[in-house]
């Protein structure tokens, strides 16, 4: 205890420890601001060759416009896939003649084709946003076919083409006012959000944890300073564990500190759900974070390699756990991968998942296993 | 200086040490009297800083037995480290703390917290109380050596491990330290010290040890390796030929 708090007395009487104290919350709050506005702003280029050319063709295109996520063209065929050829957009969906008739009869099968290229990162979502579509518009067909089918049965004598319209319409309406892939998040009670597929992922969140991984391995370069001073501490009475766990002590009470602060704020500016596992998960993610950094500092000699090493792995942990965008949803592959990294605790809001409390049991065991390797490995060294 | 079993602060008794897949002590032998100034020489790569790594407890030996006031090194790694002062050959302090504050940080992981009064009071001893309030990467070669013994003397330890101690530094502050290192000496600390400097040797310590290649070549006073040396058919005219002749 007496450690810790010297070391605190310590950080305290730099200036820059506010800067590192405050660096993860400006950034958040900063950056995450800008990617927010960015991301409504900037879509995936897909180009739509209307063959039919109907109203239900035009319907579908138009709604599609509509979605942040896309940038929707039209095109001739021959210069949407000039335009593919090109990779100047990510998919080619191709509306096929009879369109309309097919959707009144209910046939969903072959009326859009899709052309996209192998390198598509974005196919799986794109694809189920052009599907939804076609869903609504099946659906509408289906439930005014039912409509008319009943009135048959009953062998009243209606205008047909205007029941049939004023039945599509209304099952249309039905859809209305909220989006067609929309999920809403409620945490006991409380509402986080009306967001659709692309909002579950926060970028305030998700760029913390990008602060957090670099704030960890910028601040634990002091094992590779601090090394010939080791071996002295081996021969004092308390020994180089005592002082290894107050160094730990006091960063881990800076680090929950920060992600306290943070959580305030963001919460406060409503950038996320004032959630106490909110607040947890991002303590369990600093710990994470502060423990990977050591570890890896306690096996590497050179401040170089050090930073060199630290910069691809807090890259990669960032890229990977989807703290930059959320790449879980370009395809089930790096979603699995993503599901795995220590921040999926809280960016995509999945701290209403099933298995929130074994994660994070996971995770904790981790960094346990970590903070062993580091004060294995420190012990070992001789110099 | 009486040579009594019960004076022996330290023994060492056929001593092994493998370090890096090659044995870097074979067989080592040696007792140290209380308030003794042992001077441990011997070429680079000898097993100097091994040896002085055991003593220290920062390592294990492989095979003997080392004890320090009767107290086997292994079983009571504690309590002989409450006896033991360590001088790295490295300067082992924080350098963008303080003098102050390095006191304090090694005064923690001591036994018993020392007053900063106390701290103070040390300082003061080895010529560093005007410094107490600046930044360790402000002082001087000779100045950051001082402090370097200091922080070994912070627990009043009784055996002063020393590893070339003076390396590096100007004649005054060597000069400085010799001085000191004798008048801990005379309170009664016994101390081990090693240095490539002959002169330092002839002129603070009582007895010397000279290792080569791992195994203790030579023990005794500098008068009985002369003596040595000149059986030897040696004629040793000054401290530069004595000290090529027990590192030969």
């Amino acid at each position: 205890m007496r450690l810790i708090g010297l070391n605190i007395k310590q950080m305290l009487k730099k200036w820059t420890t506010l800067l590192l104290f405050l660096f993860p919350v400006l950034l958040a709050v900063g950056a995450g601001g800008l990617i927010e506005k960015q991301g409504s702003e900037i879509g995936i280029p897909v180009v739509f060759v209307d063959k039919d050319n109907s109203t239900s063709s035009k319907f579908v295109v138009n709604r599609l416009k509509k979605q942040d996520l896309l940038d929707v063209s039209t095109a001739t065929q021959k210069e949407a896939f000039r335009r593919l050829g090109q990779n100047k957009v990510d998919s080619v969906f191709i509306i096929e003649e009879g369109f309309e008739e097919k959707i009144k009869h209910e046939e969903r099968e072959g009326v859009i084709k899709l052309v996209s290229t192998p390198s598509s990162l974005t196919y799986h979502i794109v694809r189920e946003l052009v599907a939804s579509e076609v869903t609504r518009l099946t659906s509408n067909a289906k439930a005014a076919n039912r409509v008319l089918a009943i009135y048959d049965k009953r062998k009243m004598d209606i205008d047909k083409e205007e029941v049939w319209k004023d039945a599509y319409r209304y099952s249309d309406d039905q859809w209305e006012p909220e989006p067609l892939m929309t999920i809403e998040y409620k945490q006991e009670g409380e509402k986080f959000g009306n967001r659709e597929t692309k909002g579950s992922f926060n970028s305030y969140l998700g760029l913390w944890s990008f602060s957090v991984l670099l704030l960890c391995f910028v601040m634990n370069e002091w094992i590779l300073k601090e090394r010939l001073l080791f071996s002295r501490m081996r021969t004092t009475y308390k020994g180089l564990a005592a002082y290894l766990y107050g160094k730990l002590g006091s960063q881990l009470l800076f680090l929950f500190g920060s992600a306290a602060l943070s959580f305030g704020v963001l919460s406060y500016f409503h950038h996320t759900l004032m959630n106490l596992k909110v607040l947890v998960s991002m303590i369990i993610f600093s710990l994470f974070s502060s423990m990977l950094s050591m570890f890896m500092a306690s096996f590497i000699r050179s401040s170089g390699n050090y930073y060199l090493l630290s910069f691809l792995v807090v890259m990669m942990i960032s890229a990977f756990g989807g703290s930059f965008f959320p790449l879980s949803d370009f395809s089930p592959s790096l979603a699995h991968i993503s599901a795995w990294m220590p921040q999926s605790l809280f960016v995509k809001a999945s701290f209403a998942h099933e298995y929130y409390y074994s994660f994070s049991a996971f995770i904790i065991g981790i960094s346990v296993i970590l903070w062993g390797g580091t004060v294995w490995k420190i012990q070992k060294q001789k110099r | 200086m009486e040579n009594t079993e019960t004076e022996k602060i330290i023994v060492i008794k056929d001593v092994y040490k493998k370090y890096k897949g090659r044995m870097a002590l074979k067989g080592v032998s040696l007792s140290i009297r209380k308030g003794e100034i042992f001077g441990l020489l011997g070429p680079n790569g000898a097993g100097k800083s091994t040896l002085l790594s055991l003593l220290a407890t920062i390592v294990p030996p492989s095979k003997g037995v080392i004890t320090v006031q009767g107290l086997d090194l292994r079983k009571h790694k504690k309590k002989v480290r409450e006896q033991i002062g360590y001088v790295p050959q490295d300067l082992a302090l924080w350098e963008e703390f303080t003098v102050k504050d390095n006191l304090k940080f090694w005064s923690k992981l001591s036994k018993r917290k020392k007053s900063k009064e106390e701290l103070y009071k040390l300082c003061e001893k080895v010529g560093l109380g005007d410094r107490w309030n600046d930044r360790v990467e402000n002082l001087s070669g000779g100045m950051k050596r001082k402090l370097n013994i200091c922080i070994a003397l912070i627990h009043e330890p009784s055996i002063l491990i020393m590893d070339e101690p003076t390396v590096g530094i100007d004649i005054q502050s060597k000069f400085e330290i010799n001085r000191y290192v004798k008048e801990l000496a005379t309170e009664g600390t016994t101390i081990i010290y090693t240095t490539h400097d002959m002169s330092e040797i002839t002129t603070i310590c009582h007895r010397m040890g000279v290792l080569k290649e791992g195994q203790m070549d030579f023990i005794g006073t500098i008068e009985e390796a002369k003596q040595k040396a000149e059986n030897e058919g040696w004629n040793i005219k000054n401290q530069e030929e004595l000290i090529y002749h027990v590192l030969k």
